[in-house]
Protein backbone atom coordinates (compact mmCIF):
# COMPACT_ATOMS: atom_id res chain seq x y z
CA UNK A 1 0.00 0.00 0.00
CA UNK A 2 1.35 3.22 -0.76
CA UNK A 3 1.54 5.77 1.51
CA UNK A 4 -0.35 8.64 -0.44
CA UNK A 5 -3.12 6.26 -0.15
CA UNK A 6 -2.76 5.81 3.35
CA UNK A 7 -2.50 9.99 3.63
CA UNK A 8 -5.55 10.33 2.15
CA UNK A 9 -7.39 7.78 3.76
CA UNK A 10 -5.84 9.61 7.06
CA UNK A 11 -7.37 12.53 5.30
CA UNK A 12 -10.40 11.21 4.83
CA UNK A 13 -10.82 9.91 8.68
CA UNK A 14 -9.59 13.46 10.18
CA UNK A 15 -6.68 14.95 9.56
CA UNK A 16 -7.01 18.54 10.05
CA UNK A 17 -4.12 20.88 9.68
CA UNK A 18 -1.96 18.70 8.54
CA UNK A 19 1.08 19.04 9.58
CA UNK A 20 4.59 18.06 9.51
CA UNK A 21 5.54 14.23 9.89
CA UNK A 22 8.92 15.17 8.68
CA UNK A 23 9.13 11.27 8.57
CA UNK A 24 6.65 10.76 6.34
CA UNK A 25 7.28 13.63 3.98
CA UNK A 26 10.95 12.02 2.46
CA UNK A 27 9.51 8.67 1.79
CA UNK A 28 6.19 9.19 0.33
CA UNK A 29 7.09 9.69 -3.08
CA UNK A 30 8.89 6.87 -5.40
CA UNK A 31 11.51 9.09 -6.03
CA UNK A 32 14.48 9.88 -4.50
CA UNK A 33 15.80 8.71 -0.79
CA UNK A 34 16.57 4.96 -0.05
CA UNK A 35 13.87 2.77 -0.96
CA UNK A 36 14.36 -0.17 1.35
CA UNK A 37 14.36 2.22 4.31
CA UNK A 38 10.96 4.33 3.06
CA UNK A 39 9.40 0.98 3.09
CA UNK A 40 10.50 -0.20 6.40
CA UNK A 41 9.68 2.81 7.74
CA UNK A 42 5.56 2.27 5.91
CA UNK A 43 4.38 -0.32 8.86
CA UNK A 44 5.38 2.15 12.06
CA UNK A 45 3.49 5.14 10.15
CA UNK A 46 0.39 3.03 9.47
CA UNK A 47 0.19 1.71 13.03
CA UNK A 48 0.70 6.11 13.45
CA UNK A 49 -2.08 7.33 11.29
CA UNK A 50 -4.15 4.00 11.38
CA UNK A 51 -4.08 4.23 15.39
CA UNK A 52 -4.75 8.71 14.76
CA UNK A 53 -7.77 7.79 12.92
CA UNK A 54 -9.17 5.42 15.27
CA UNK A 55 -8.49 7.48 18.31
CA UNK A 56 -10.82 10.29 18.66
CA UNK A 57 -10.58 11.58 21.90
CA UNK A 58 -10.17 15.61 21.90
CA UNK A 59 -7.29 16.11 24.08
CA UNK A 60 -7.13 19.25 25.60
CA UNK A 61 -5.57 22.43 23.77
CA UNK A 62 -2.13 22.60 23.99
CA UNK A 63 -0.17 25.51 25.27
CA UNK A 64 0.38 28.44 22.14
CA UNK A 65 3.83 27.24 22.58
CA UNK A 66 3.33 24.55 20.46
CA UNK A 67 0.54 25.72 18.69
CA UNK A 68 2.63 28.31 17.41
CA UNK A 69 5.90 26.46 16.67
CA UNK A 70 3.42 23.65 14.68
CA UNK A 71 2.54 26.69 12.75
CA UNK A 72 6.28 26.22 10.73
CA UNK A 73 5.13 22.73 9.71
CA UNK A 74 2.00 23.86 8.98
CA UNK A 75 2.61 25.81 6.04
CA UNK A 76 3.98 22.57 4.15
CA UNK A 77 2.11 19.59 5.77
CA UNK A 78 -1.38 19.80 4.91
CA UNK A 79 -0.45 16.61 3.24
CA UNK A 80 -3.94 15.62 2.78
CA UNK A 81 -4.56 18.02 0.04
CA UNK A 82 -4.44 15.55 -2.86
CA UNK A 83 -2.27 17.42 -5.14
CA UNK A 84 0.24 18.44 -2.19
CA UNK A 85 0.27 15.35 -0.81
CA UNK A 86 3.87 14.38 -1.26
CA UNK A 87 4.16 16.25 1.51
CA UNK A 88 2.52 14.42 3.98
CA UNK A 89 0.06 15.47 6.57
CA UNK A 90 1.16 15.60 10.22
CA UNK A 91 -2.41 16.28 12.29
CA UNK A 92 -3.92 13.93 14.29
CA UNK A 93 -0.46 11.66 13.94
CA UNK A 94 1.02 10.28 17.31
CA UNK A 95 3.66 12.44 18.82
CA UNK A 96 6.13 10.06 19.41
CA UNK A 97 5.98 9.01 15.79
CA UNK A 98 6.40 12.69 15.17
CA UNK A 99 9.35 13.23 17.61
CA UNK A 100 11.29 10.32 16.67
CA UNK A 101 11.19 11.25 13.03
CA UNK A 102 12.07 14.89 13.79
CA UNK A 103 15.02 13.37 15.64
CA UNK A 104 15.85 10.75 12.91
CA UNK A 105 15.84 13.91 10.34
CA UNK A 106 18.02 15.78 12.62
CA UNK A 107 20.50 13.12 13.52
CA UNK A 108 20.99 12.03 9.96
CA UNK A 109 19.49 8.70 10.95
CA UNK A 110 17.01 9.16 8.37
CA UNK A 111 18.00 10.51 4.59
CA UNK A 112 16.17 13.76 3.59
CA UNK A 113 16.54 16.72 1.31
CA UNK A 114 15.41 19.46 3.24
CA UNK A 115 14.32 17.91 6.47
CA UNK A 116 17.79 18.03 8.32
CA UNK A 117 18.53 21.27 7.65
CA UNK A 118 15.26 22.69 9.30
CA UNK A 119 15.04 20.13 12.27
CA UNK A 120 18.35 21.49 13.15
CA UNK A 121 16.72 24.15 13.96
CA UNK A 122 14.67 23.15 16.96
CA UNK A 123 15.39 21.99 20.29
CA UNK A 124 13.98 18.56 21.40
CA UNK A 125 11.84 20.80 23.81
CA UNK A 126 10.03 22.70 20.80
CA UNK A 127 9.87 19.67 18.84
CA UNK A 128 7.76 17.86 21.60
CA UNK A 129 5.69 20.89 22.02
CA UNK A 130 5.02 21.06 18.53
CA UNK A 131 4.25 17.31 18.43
CA UNK A 132 1.84 17.18 21.43
CA UNK A 133 -0.12 20.11 19.48
CA UNK A 134 0.08 18.37 16.00
CA UNK A 135 -1.05 14.68 17.62
CA UNK A 136 -4.16 16.68 19.55
CA UNK A 137 -5.79 17.99 15.78
CA UNK A 138 -8.03 16.09 14.27
CA UNK A 139 -10.82 16.77 11.53
CA UNK B 1 -11.61 20.15 9.47
CA UNK B 2 -14.27 21.02 12.35
CA UNK B 3 -12.88 24.10 13.45
CA UNK B 4 -13.08 25.44 9.70
CA UNK B 5 -16.51 23.92 9.68
CA UNK B 6 -17.57 25.44 12.42
CA UNK B 7 -16.31 28.53 11.95
CA UNK B 8 -17.79 28.37 8.38
CA UNK B 9 -21.14 27.98 10.26
CA UNK B 10 -21.07 31.32 12.31
CA UNK B 11 -19.38 33.00 9.59
CA UNK B 12 -21.54 35.77 9.80
CA UNK B 13 -22.42 35.68 13.54
CA UNK B 14 -19.88 37.99 15.19
CA UNK B 15 -21.12 40.05 18.11
CA UNK B 16 -21.07 43.97 16.75
CA UNK B 17 -18.83 44.43 19.69
CA UNK B 18 -16.00 42.12 18.51
CA UNK B 19 -12.76 43.39 18.18
CA UNK B 20 -11.95 45.03 14.76
CA UNK B 21 -8.26 44.14 12.36
CA UNK B 22 -8.36 45.56 9.06
CA UNK B 23 -5.72 43.53 6.89
CA UNK B 24 -4.31 45.48 3.55
CA UNK B 25 -3.43 42.93 0.59
CA UNK B 26 -4.47 39.62 -0.06
CA UNK B 27 -0.52 38.00 -0.47
CA UNK B 28 1.27 35.41 1.52
CA UNK B 29 1.40 37.52 4.18
CA UNK B 30 -1.97 39.34 4.41
CA UNK B 31 -4.11 36.57 3.16
CA UNK B 32 -1.92 34.18 6.39
CA UNK B 33 -2.89 36.96 8.78
CA UNK B 34 -6.23 36.82 8.29
CA UNK B 35 -6.97 33.09 8.12
CA UNK B 36 -4.94 32.95 11.30
CA UNK B 37 -6.68 35.41 13.26
CA UNK B 38 -9.81 33.91 12.41
CA UNK B 39 -8.70 30.13 12.91
CA UNK B 40 -6.72 31.47 16.39
CA UNK B 41 -9.47 33.73 17.78
CA UNK B 42 -11.94 31.14 17.54
CA UNK B 43 -14.05 33.52 15.16
CA UNK B 44 -13.89 36.38 17.85
CA UNK B 45 -12.04 39.11 15.27
CA UNK B 46 -13.77 40.71 12.88
CA UNK B 47 -11.51 40.50 10.16
CA UNK B 48 -11.53 42.25 6.71
CA UNK B 49 -9.36 41.98 4.07
CA UNK B 50 -9.03 44.88 1.43
CA UNK B 51 -6.97 43.46 -1.62
CA UNK B 52 -7.02 45.10 -5.24
CA UNK B 53 -7.45 41.99 -7.11
CA UNK B 54 -10.07 39.44 -7.77
CA UNK B 55 -7.83 36.38 -6.74
CA UNK B 56 -4.85 36.04 -5.64
CA UNK B 57 -1.89 35.22 -7.93
CA UNK B 58 1.52 33.24 -6.89
CA UNK B 59 4.95 34.90 -7.50
CA UNK B 60 6.52 31.57 -6.40
CA UNK B 61 6.09 29.36 -9.53
CA UNK B 62 5.46 32.24 -12.14
CA UNK B 63 9.08 32.05 -13.48
CA UNK B 64 7.76 28.55 -14.87
CA UNK B 65 4.86 30.53 -16.36
CA UNK B 66 7.51 32.57 -18.29
CA UNK B 67 9.26 29.15 -18.84
CA UNK B 68 6.42 27.71 -20.62
CA UNK B 69 5.80 25.00 -18.21
CA UNK B 70 2.79 26.44 -16.53
CA UNK B 71 0.00 28.36 -17.35
CA UNK B 72 -0.86 31.40 -14.98
CA UNK B 73 -4.55 30.30 -13.91
CA UNK B 74 -1.97 27.40 -12.57
CA UNK B 75 -1.01 29.27 -9.45
CA UNK B 76 -4.05 31.74 -9.31
CA UNK B 77 -6.40 30.37 -6.31
CA UNK B 78 -9.48 32.60 -5.31
CA UNK B 79 -10.34 34.51 -2.10
CA UNK B 80 -13.31 31.95 -1.35
CA UNK B 81 -12.04 29.97 1.10
CA UNK B 82 -11.08 32.91 3.71
CA UNK B 83 -15.02 34.35 3.11
CA UNK B 84 -16.10 30.66 4.15
CA UNK B 85 -13.91 31.26 7.54
CA UNK B 86 -15.79 34.80 7.91
CA UNK B 87 -13.34 37.11 6.69
CA UNK B 88 -14.81 40.04 4.94
CA UNK B 89 -13.52 40.97 1.84
CA UNK B 90 -13.35 43.98 0.33
CA UNK B 91 -12.06 44.35 -3.41
CA UNK B 92 -10.35 47.83 -3.26
CA UNK B 93 -7.39 50.05 -2.74
CA UNK B 94 -6.36 51.61 0.49
CA UNK B 95 -5.80 55.27 0.54
CA UNK B 96 -5.36 56.55 4.03
CA UNK B 97 -4.87 55.95 7.40
CA UNK B 98 -6.40 58.08 10.27
CA UNK B 99 -4.19 56.55 13.07
CA UNK B 100 -5.26 58.75 15.66
CA UNK B 101 -8.89 58.11 14.64
CA UNK B 102 -7.78 54.13 13.71
CA UNK B 103 -9.56 54.15 10.65
CA UNK B 104 -8.86 53.14 6.94
CA UNK B 105 -10.08 55.10 4.18
CA UNK B 106 -10.54 52.54 0.75
CA UNK B 107 -10.10 54.41 -2.60
CA UNK B 108 -14.08 53.86 -3.46
CA UNK B 109 -15.35 55.90 -0.32
CA UNK B 110 -15.69 53.47 2.40
CA UNK B 111 -14.29 54.09 6.11
CA UNK B 112 -12.96 51.13 8.06
CA UNK B 113 -12.54 51.24 11.96
CA UNK B 114 -9.56 49.11 13.38
CA UNK B 115 -8.56 47.99 16.61
CA UNK B 116 -5.21 46.75 14.80
CA UNK B 117 -4.52 47.37 11.23
CA UNK B 118 -1.92 44.80 9.08
CA UNK B 119 -0.55 46.33 6.43
CA UNK B 120 0.94 43.85 4.06
CA UNK B 121 1.21 45.94 0.62
CA UNK B 122 4.20 43.71 -0.85
CA UNK B 123 6.63 46.54 -2.63
CA UNK B 124 6.34 48.85 -5.22
CA UNK B 125 8.84 49.63 -8.15
CA UNK B 126 11.19 52.61 -7.78
CA UNK B 127 12.23 54.11 -11.56
CA UNK B 128 13.58 57.26 -10.49
CA UNK B 129 17.03 56.23 -11.20
CA UNK B 130 15.86 54.99 -14.58
CA UNK B 131 15.19 58.11 -17.05
CA UNK B 132 13.75 56.46 -19.19
CA UNK B 133 11.20 54.26 -17.42
CA UNK B 134 9.47 57.13 -15.94
CA UNK B 135 6.63 57.52 -17.91
CA UNK B 136 3.50 54.50 -17.48
CA UNK B 137 3.85 54.01 -21.29
CA UNK B 138 7.72 53.48 -21.27
CA UNK B 139 7.21 50.67 -18.09
CA UNK B 140 4.79 48.72 -20.31
CA UNK B 141 7.27 48.53 -23.44
CA UNK B 142 10.00 46.64 -20.41
CA UNK B 143 7.62 44.46 -18.43
CA UNK B 144 9.49 43.59 -14.91
CA UNK B 145 6.71 40.70 -14.16
CA UNK B 146 7.90 40.69 -10.72
CA UNK B 147 3.97 40.75 -9.90
CA UNK B 148 2.29 37.98 -11.09
CA UNK B 149 -0.11 38.52 -13.52
CA UNK B 150 -0.84 40.16 -16.33
CA UNK B 151 3.06 41.31 -17.01
CA UNK B 152 3.98 37.62 -16.66
CA UNK B 153 1.68 36.52 -19.37
CA UNK B 154 3.23 39.58 -21.25
CA UNK B 155 6.91 38.91 -21.14
CA UNK B 156 6.16 35.17 -21.82
CA UNK B 157 4.54 36.95 -24.96
CA UNK B 158 7.74 38.63 -25.68
CA UNK B 159 9.65 35.19 -25.54
CA UNK B 160 7.73 33.12 -27.73
CA UNK B 161 7.49 36.44 -30.42
CA UNK B 162 11.19 36.12 -30.11
CA UNK B 163 13.44 35.05 -33.51
CA UNK B 164 15.48 32.16 -32.81
CA UNK B 165 19.03 33.76 -32.61
CA UNK B 166 17.74 36.68 -30.31
CA UNK B 167 18.83 37.97 -27.12
CA UNK B 168 16.79 38.17 -23.73
CA UNK B 169 18.64 40.33 -21.16
CA UNK B 170 17.69 40.65 -17.46
CA UNK B 171 18.50 43.19 -15.26
CA UNK B 172 18.65 42.32 -11.39
CA UNK B 173 18.52 45.32 -9.44
CA UNK B 174 20.95 45.76 -5.94
CA UNK B 175 19.66 43.76 -2.80
CA UNK B 176 17.43 44.05 -0.69
CA UNK B 177 14.56 43.26 -3.70
CA UNK B 178 11.85 40.52 -3.19
CA UNK B 179 12.97 36.90 -3.61
CA UNK B 180 16.91 36.58 -4.16
CA UNK B 181 16.73 33.64 -6.55
CA UNK B 182 13.85 34.85 -8.14
CA UNK B 183 16.07 36.45 -11.17
CA UNK B 184 18.38 33.80 -11.33
CA UNK B 185 15.52 30.80 -12.01
CA UNK B 186 14.23 33.10 -14.21
CA UNK B 187 17.43 33.31 -16.35
CA UNK B 188 17.22 29.46 -16.07
CA UNK B 189 13.30 29.01 -16.68
CA UNK B 190 14.08 30.94 -20.21
CA UNK B 191 17.55 29.45 -20.88
CA UNK B 192 15.33 26.34 -20.60
CA UNK B 193 12.86 27.54 -22.98
CA UNK B 194 15.64 27.99 -26.06
CA UNK B 195 17.55 25.07 -25.07
CA UNK B 196 14.05 23.02 -26.46
CA UNK B 197 12.91 25.37 -28.85
CA UNK B 198 14.91 28.10 -29.85
CA UNK B 199 18.36 26.95 -29.57
CA UNK B 200 20.19 30.05 -31.37
CA UNK B 201 18.71 32.33 -28.55
CA UNK B 202 20.97 33.50 -25.41
CA UNK B 203 20.17 34.82 -21.85
CA UNK B 204 22.57 37.73 -20.13
CA UNK B 205 22.02 38.47 -16.92
CA UNK B 206 22.78 41.74 -16.04
CA UNK B 207 23.72 41.88 -12.03
CA UNK B 208 23.91 45.15 -10.34
CA UNK B 209 25.59 42.71 -7.30
CA UNK B 210 28.53 41.73 -7.05
CA UNK B 211 27.39 38.09 -6.96
CA UNK B 212 24.55 35.67 -7.68
CA UNK B 213 22.42 36.92 -4.44
CA UNK B 214 21.30 33.27 -3.36
CA UNK B 215 22.08 29.41 -4.01
CA UNK B 216 25.04 30.65 -5.87
CA UNK B 217 26.37 27.25 -6.63
CA UNK B 218 23.35 25.68 -7.72
CA UNK B 219 22.85 28.36 -10.35
CA UNK B 220 26.58 28.59 -11.35
CA UNK B 221 26.48 24.95 -11.88
CA UNK B 222 23.70 25.15 -14.06
CA UNK B 223 25.04 27.62 -16.17
CA UNK B 224 27.93 26.43 -17.21
CA UNK B 225 26.44 22.59 -17.11
CA UNK B 226 23.12 21.73 -18.91
CA UNK B 227 22.82 25.84 -19.84
CA UNK B 228 26.51 25.85 -20.99
CA UNK B 229 26.46 28.63 -24.10
CA UNK B 230 22.98 29.75 -23.33
CA UNK B 231 23.55 31.62 -20.37
CA UNK B 232 26.18 34.80 -20.01
CA UNK B 233 26.70 36.24 -16.21
CA UNK B 234 27.95 39.75 -15.82
CA UNK B 235 28.13 40.44 -11.81
CA UNK B 236 28.51 44.70 -11.16
CA UNK B 237 26.34 45.80 -13.82
CA UNK B 238 25.18 49.02 -12.21
CA UNK B 239 21.74 50.03 -14.48
CA UNK B 240 22.46 53.68 -15.49
CA UNK B 241 19.01 54.03 -18.05
CA UNK B 242 16.95 51.89 -20.03
CA UNK B 243 15.95 53.15 -23.63
CA UNK B 244 12.47 51.05 -24.76
CA UNK B 245 12.76 52.39 -27.92
CA UNK B 246 15.74 50.65 -28.97
CA UNK B 247 15.56 47.49 -26.29
CA UNK B 248 18.28 48.64 -24.59
CA UNK B 249 19.83 48.41 -21.47
CA UNK B 250 22.61 51.30 -20.71
CA UNK B 251 24.99 50.53 -17.95
CA UNK B 252 27.91 52.40 -16.69
CA UNK B 253 29.87 51.59 -19.21
CA UNK B 254 28.21 49.78 -21.89
CA UNK B 255 24.84 49.70 -23.85
CA UNK B 256 23.39 46.20 -23.94
CA UNK B 257 20.92 45.45 -26.75
CA UNK B 258 18.84 42.61 -26.59
CA UNK B 259 15.89 41.34 -28.63
CA UNK B 260 13.66 41.34 -25.07
CA UNK B 261 14.61 43.12 -22.43
CA UNK B 262 13.29 42.91 -18.49
CA UNK B 263 14.08 44.92 -16.19
CA UNK B 264 13.47 44.54 -12.24
CA UNK B 265 13.35 47.66 -10.81
CA UNK B 266 14.41 48.55 -7.33
CA UNK B 267 11.78 48.11 -4.71
CA UNK B 268 10.58 49.55 -1.73
CA UNK B 269 7.69 49.17 1.18
CA UNK B 270 3.98 49.53 -0.56
CA UNK B 271 3.05 53.67 -1.09
CA UNK B 272 0.60 53.29 1.73
CA UNK B 273 3.33 52.55 4.47
CA UNK B 274 5.58 55.53 3.10
CA UNK B 275 1.93 57.95 2.93
CA UNK B 276 2.09 56.72 6.66
CA UNK B 277 5.53 57.59 7.38
CA UNK B 278 6.18 54.55 9.03
CA UNK B 279 8.56 53.47 6.45
CA UNK B 280 11.31 54.52 8.47
CA UNK B 281 14.30 52.31 7.13
CA UNK B 282 15.63 54.66 4.80
CA UNK B 283 12.39 55.73 3.96
CA UNK B 284 12.03 52.01 1.90
CA UNK B 285 11.08 49.64 4.21
CA UNK B 286 9.20 49.63 7.50
CA UNK B 287 11.00 48.49 10.86
CA UNK B 288 8.66 46.18 13.12
CA UNK B 289 8.83 44.28 16.81
CA UNK B 290 9.62 41.25 15.31
CA UNK B 291 7.35 40.04 18.63
CA UNK B 292 4.47 41.03 17.07
CA UNK B 293 5.28 42.95 13.45
CA UNK B 294 3.77 46.01 15.16
CA UNK B 295 5.49 49.07 13.23
CA UNK B 296 8.38 50.61 15.24
CA UNK B 297 7.28 54.31 13.99
CA UNK B 298 3.19 53.61 14.84
CA UNK B 299 0.92 52.23 17.43
CA UNK B 300 -1.81 49.72 16.46
CA UNK B 301 -0.48 49.27 12.99
CA UNK B 302 1.45 46.09 12.14
CA UNK B 303 3.44 45.44 8.92
CA UNK B 304 4.08 41.80 6.77
CA UNK B 305 6.21 40.48 4.33
CA UNK B 306 8.27 41.91 1.98
CA UNK B 307 7.01 45.59 2.94
CA UNK B 308 9.13 44.92 6.00
CA UNK B 309 13.27 45.72 6.74
CA UNK B 310 14.20 42.40 6.97
CA UNK B 311 16.17 40.84 9.69
CA UNK B 312 20.10 39.75 9.39
CA UNK B 313 19.71 36.92 6.50
CA UNK B 314 15.81 36.64 6.35
CA UNK B 315 14.97 36.73 2.52
CA UNK B 316 12.25 38.74 1.12
CA UNK B 317 10.40 35.35 0.17
CA UNK B 318 7.03 34.14 0.16
CA UNK B 319 7.22 31.62 2.95
CA UNK B 320 8.74 34.02 5.43
CA UNK B 321 5.78 36.37 4.72
CA UNK B 322 3.72 33.69 5.63
CA UNK B 323 5.66 32.93 8.93
CA UNK B 324 5.50 36.92 9.39
CA UNK B 325 1.36 36.53 9.28
CA UNK B 326 1.21 34.08 11.75
CA UNK B 327 3.73 35.31 14.26
CA UNK B 328 1.22 38.91 13.71
CA UNK B 329 -1.92 36.71 14.37
CA UNK B 330 -0.58 35.39 17.31
CA UNK B 331 0.38 38.44 18.75
CA UNK B 332 -2.36 40.18 17.78
CA UNK B 333 -4.77 37.64 19.06
CA UNK B 334 -3.52 37.45 22.47
CA UNK B 335 -3.04 41.42 22.22
CA UNK B 336 -6.68 42.15 21.60
CA UNK B 337 -7.69 39.70 24.83
CA UNK B 338 -5.33 41.13 26.92
CA UNK B 339 -2.79 38.29 27.00
CA UNK B 340 0.87 38.02 27.01
CA UNK B 341 2.39 37.63 23.15
CA UNK B 342 5.08 34.74 22.81
CA UNK B 343 8.32 36.40 24.03
CA UNK B 344 10.32 33.92 21.26
CA UNK B 345 8.88 33.46 18.19
CA UNK B 346 10.22 30.76 15.64
CA UNK B 347 10.16 31.05 12.43
CA UNK B 348 11.17 29.16 9.31
CA UNK B 349 11.96 29.83 5.80
CA UNK B 350 12.02 27.00 2.35
CA UNK B 351 12.58 28.32 -0.49
CA UNK B 352 12.64 26.05 -4.17
CA UNK B 353 14.22 27.70 -7.50
CA UNK B 354 13.06 25.48 -10.56
CA UNK B 355 16.32 24.43 -12.49
CA UNK B 356 14.40 23.37 -15.22
CA UNK B 357 10.78 22.40 -15.93
CA UNK B 358 11.36 19.09 -13.91
CA UNK B 359 14.16 19.84 -11.63
CA UNK B 360 14.36 22.10 -8.40
CA UNK B 361 16.74 22.94 -5.81
CA UNK B 362 15.41 25.02 -2.63
CA UNK B 363 17.58 26.52 0.18
CA UNK B 364 16.52 26.70 3.74
CA UNK B 365 16.71 28.23 7.55
CA UNK B 366 15.44 28.76 10.99
CA UNK B 367 15.09 32.46 12.57
CA UNK B 368 14.75 32.98 16.55
CA UNK B 369 14.14 35.84 18.16
CA UNK B 370 17.18 37.37 20.20
CA UNK B 371 16.31 39.21 22.99
CA UNK B 372 19.75 41.26 23.51
CA UNK B 373 19.16 42.14 19.85
CA UNK B 374 15.96 42.21 19.55
CA UNK B 375 15.77 40.56 15.96
CA UNK B 376 15.69 37.41 14.39
CA UNK B 377 18.64 35.55 14.09
CA UNK B 378 19.27 32.10 12.08
CA UNK B 379 19.77 29.31 14.63
CA UNK B 380 23.21 28.28 14.38
CA UNK B 381 23.07 24.89 12.48
CA UNK B 382 20.14 25.17 10.94
CA UNK B 383 19.33 25.55 7.47
CA UNK B 384 21.00 25.25 4.03
CA UNK B 385 20.84 24.48 0.44
CA UNK B 386 20.16 21.56 -2.06
CA UNK B 387 23.65 19.63 -2.63
CA UNK B 388 22.04 19.70 -6.51
CA UNK B 389 18.78 20.17 -8.25
CA UNK B 390 16.67 16.85 -8.47
CA UNK B 391 13.40 15.47 -9.79
CA UNK B 392 12.52 14.89 -6.35
CA UNK B 393 12.82 18.10 -4.94
CA UNK B 394 10.85 19.39 -7.78
CA UNK B 395 7.73 17.39 -6.52
CA UNK B 396 8.46 18.43 -3.29
CA UNK B 397 8.37 22.25 -4.38
CA UNK B 398 4.68 21.58 -6.27
CA UNK B 399 3.49 20.70 -3.14
CA UNK B 400 4.70 23.10 -0.83
CA UNK B 401 3.04 25.25 -3.20
CA UNK B 402 -0.29 23.69 -2.80
CA UNK B 403 -0.13 23.56 0.93
CA UNK B 404 1.33 26.98 1.54
CA UNK B 405 -1.85 28.63 -0.90
CA UNK B 406 -4.17 26.34 1.34
CA UNK B 407 -2.40 27.75 4.85
CA UNK B 408 -2.87 31.24 3.62
CA UNK B 409 -6.24 30.69 1.71
CA UNK B 410 -8.05 27.77 2.66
Amino acid sequence: MKLTALVRTAGACGLPFVLLVAGAIEFDTEIGDDAAMRSACLPRLFVAVFGACVCLQVIAAESDAGRDIAANCATCHHGERSTGAAIPGLAGVEKATIIERVREFRDGTRPSTIMRQLANGYTDAQIEAAASYLAAQKR
Amino acid sequence: MLLARTLGACANAAPPSAPKVVVVGGGYGGATAARYLRLWSGATIDVTLVERDAAFVSCPLSNLVIGGSKQLADITVGYGGLEKLGVRRIRGDAVAIEASARTVALAQGETLPYDRLILAPGVDFVYDGIPGLRSLAAQALVPHAWKAGPQTVALRARLEAMHDGGVFAIHVPRAPYRCPPGPYERACQVANYFLRQKPKSKVIILDANEEVQSKKALFTAAWSGRYRGYVEYRPNSELVDVDPASSTIKLDFEEVRADVINVIPPQRAGAITRQMGIANANGSFCQVDFLSYESTAQKYIHVLGDAIQTAPLMPKSGHMANQHGKVCAAAVVALLSDKEINPSPLIANACYSYIDDKEAAHIASVHAYDREQKTMLVVPGSGGLSSAPSVEEAVYADAWARNIWFDMLG
